[in-house]
């Protein structure tokens, strides 16, 4: 097939066993080393195991996957695609240059990137250093469940709703991009939640593409990579309807929709997993067709001190650079993550106790919401993202009056594939979705009022 | 088409830029893959084994979509087939407008989205409504006319211009 020409930016990254790193112009060679590849020990810190081959084969995929999508950036003013390649070191080079492993592995990251990814495994010759110990969390012969965990309120409340439910060693993997994460004992804890942490930092070029969409799939495959490790067969995703479903119903632009926590993703994933370990592993997605709101809901009937879990589960994805108060982080209050965290819980009937940049939703432009005229240096990437947020949402509640809208209908295709399930059941379950999120942001925009500037944003 | 609309042109001249906006970005159309998934097209109309190889071919084409644009046209394409159970005999037609119509609002958005970047909210605002109000209006399915570009004056021409002196 001929190469499209609509993929102007071809990025080729190289990763070897020796010989010096050096970039130029679509070219990146780095050494496989710690500082390219993830930190194999930490793999198995969670998985019960003595660390083997395919772990170290893993890790450096890891790190290998994250340096191409960060390496090379994207010419958005042409096209959104770029075509990747990698070439990278593994022990069993019969495995991984196997097609099903090979083509399940470039169709996850194309589904979720909207790049086209080629890979081309050489053989690698040197030996792994060997690692300590194994620790283990519990009984190897406990029924486990994975959950990609990331302290946030989705990651919280499915958690709890499944341990009410289930007995069932829950074991949260909490991926840590900043820092190296020592010893056992730091072991990741932040209120009375414990996550076992994997530290996922490389050596990334200056200026990387800061669109990082394969980090879903670091965070995914080192929970489903430890459920078969340890057998446990699950891995739960967390995330509700809005955000595993909006980023395909209503993309901005030539974008690649976001795709991150979807079945279309997952279930990708899940055949590359059982290519290369051989074992099965079910992604399950119990928020799929819920609203946040619906799920705070639930959650306060389980736990009704909501300024306790507010207060320990973040939502915003802003850069803390950027959204802090005297040096404390806080929640910004207008990107996607803060805009379905405040409609939520105001659906959920739960006093939202959290500390926000931009606060005031009465009032009638973003600028008004800063006392005594100080306004922050960012002020105008504030009222960027708070477009763009807020357009989102109106657009996702838009959908509710056009159920037979082709976007709508290609979810409902693809679900039901993904999912197994009849078309007639996906189809009641999608169109309840914006029909729901629909009255919740009617409501909340009518809580704001018809001059705040949010109500203007969404619908000026 | 963001030039045309803040130079306040005449409607026709603002969804012939429209057109030409959307149509460059189906620019994927034209490779192998386009023309495979443009016959995909064609294979379901006539009756239900035709339906579904159409839709096997579409279930083929769509891991290889070379950009975003090209998948969600094969994924649409899949959800016609599953809304309306039997594809139309217009059924290429049909998906590339349908398609096509999805994209022009997606674009909609971003560049409103960057008015109101560059410019203020409330430009951002009635540059999306106008904008929405045209859509619907515009033919996707053919090129629009070359723009007219003012023929060069010759030498001759030029020299014979009236000058106009202000003291």
């Amino acid at each position: 097939m001929q190469a499209p020409d609509s993929l102007p930016r071809a990025g080729r990254l190289v990763l070897s066993e020796r010989g010096e790193s050096r970039s130029e112009p679509g070219l990146l060679v780095r050494k496989l080393d710690a500082r390219t590849s993830f930190e194999a020990k930490h793999l198995h810190e969670y998985c019960f195991r003595v660390p083997g081959e395919l772990s170290h084969d893993i890790a450096s995929l890891l790190g290998a996957v994250r340096l191409a999508d960060r390496g090379f950036v994207r010419r958005y003013s042409r096209a959104w695609g770029r075509a990747l390649q990698v070439e990278l070191p593994v022990y069993d080079l019969h495995k991984w240059r196997s097609q099903e492993v090979t083509s399940s592995l470039e169709d996850s990251l194309q589904y979720l990137t909207g790049d086209t990814w080629r890979f081309r495994f050489v053989k690698r010759r040197r030996k792994a250093a060997a690692a300590g110990q194994a620790h283990l969390v519990s009984s190897p012969e406990a029924i486990r469940v994975f959950v990609p965990f990331s302290h946030g309120l989705d990651s919280f409340a499915q958690s709890e709703f499944l341990s009410s439910r289930e007995r069932v060693d829950i074991v949260r993997v909490n991926i840590n991009a900043s820092r190296r994460s020592g010893s056992w004992q730091g072991l990741g804890r932040r209120g009375r939640i414990r996550a076992v942490p994997v530290s996922s930092r490389v050596d990334e070029p200056p200026h990387p593409e800061p669109s990082f969409r394969t980090r879903p799939f670091i965070y995914d495959l080192m929970a489903a990579y430890g459920a078969a490790m340890s057998r446990a067969k699950r891995v739960l995703v967390p995330e509700n309807g809005q955000g595993s479903l909006g980023g395909s119903l209503v993309p901005l632009g030539g974008e690649a929709p976001h795709r991150s926590c979807h079945p279309g993703f997952t279930s990708r994933l899940a055949r590359f997993i059982g290519a290369i370990t051989e074992r099965e592993v079910i992604f399950e997605h119990p928020g799929l067709f819920s609203t946040k709101g619906r799920v705070l809901s639930r959650l306060l009937t389980l736990h009704p001190n909501s300024s306790e879990w507010l207060s320990a589960h973040p939502s915003c994805s802003y850069d803390s650079r950027h959204a802090h108060d005297g040096g404390r982080k806080v929640h910004c209050g207008v990107c996607g993550n803060c805009l379905l965290r405040r409609l939520s819980l105001h659906a959920a009937e739960v006093a939202d106790c959290t500390p926000y940049r931009v606060a005031d939703l009465h009032a009638p432009s973003i600028e008004a919401t800063f006392s005594g005229g100080d306004l922050p240096a960012e002020i105008s990437a504030y009222r960027d993202i708070a477009l763009n947020s807020s357009r989102g949402m109106q657009r996702l509640a838009d959908l509710a009056d056009t159920p037979s809208a082709v976007r709508v209908w290609a979810e409902i295709d693809g679900l039901a594939r993904y999912q197994a399930r009849p078309i007639p059941e996906v189809k009641d379950d999608m169109f309840e979705l914006p029909r729901q999120h629909h009255l919740e942001w009617n409501a909340f925009l009518i809580h704001c009022g018809n001059s705040s500037w949010l109500t203007h944003l969404a619908r000026g | 088409m963001l030039r045309s609309i803040c130079r306040n042109v005449e409607e026709t001249e603002l969804k012939d830029a429209i057109v030409r906006a959307v149509r460059k970005d189906a620019e994927w159309l034209s490779t192998v893959w386009g023309k495979q998934f443009e016959r995909a097209l064609d294979l379901g109309t006539d009756d239900f084994f035709a339906q579904e190889k159409c839709r096997s071919e579409l279930l083929a084409l769509v891991a290889t979509s070379p950009t975003p644009h090209a998948r969600a046209s094969c994924e649409i394409a899949l959800g016609l087939l599953a809304r309306d159970d039997v594809a139309s005999p217009q059924f290429k037609t049909v998906v590339m407008k349908q398609a096509v119509q999805a994209f022009a609002v997606d674009s909609v958005e971003l560049l409103s989205s960057l008015v109101a970047a560059g410019v203020d909210d409330n430009n951002a605002a009635q540059v999306r409504r106008r904008l929405h109000g045209l859509l619907s209006n515009c033919d996707f399915s053919r090129e629009p006319p070359q723009r007219a570009i003012a023929e060069a004056l010759s030498v001759e021409a030029g020299l014979d211009l009236p000058l106009k002196v202000s003291l």
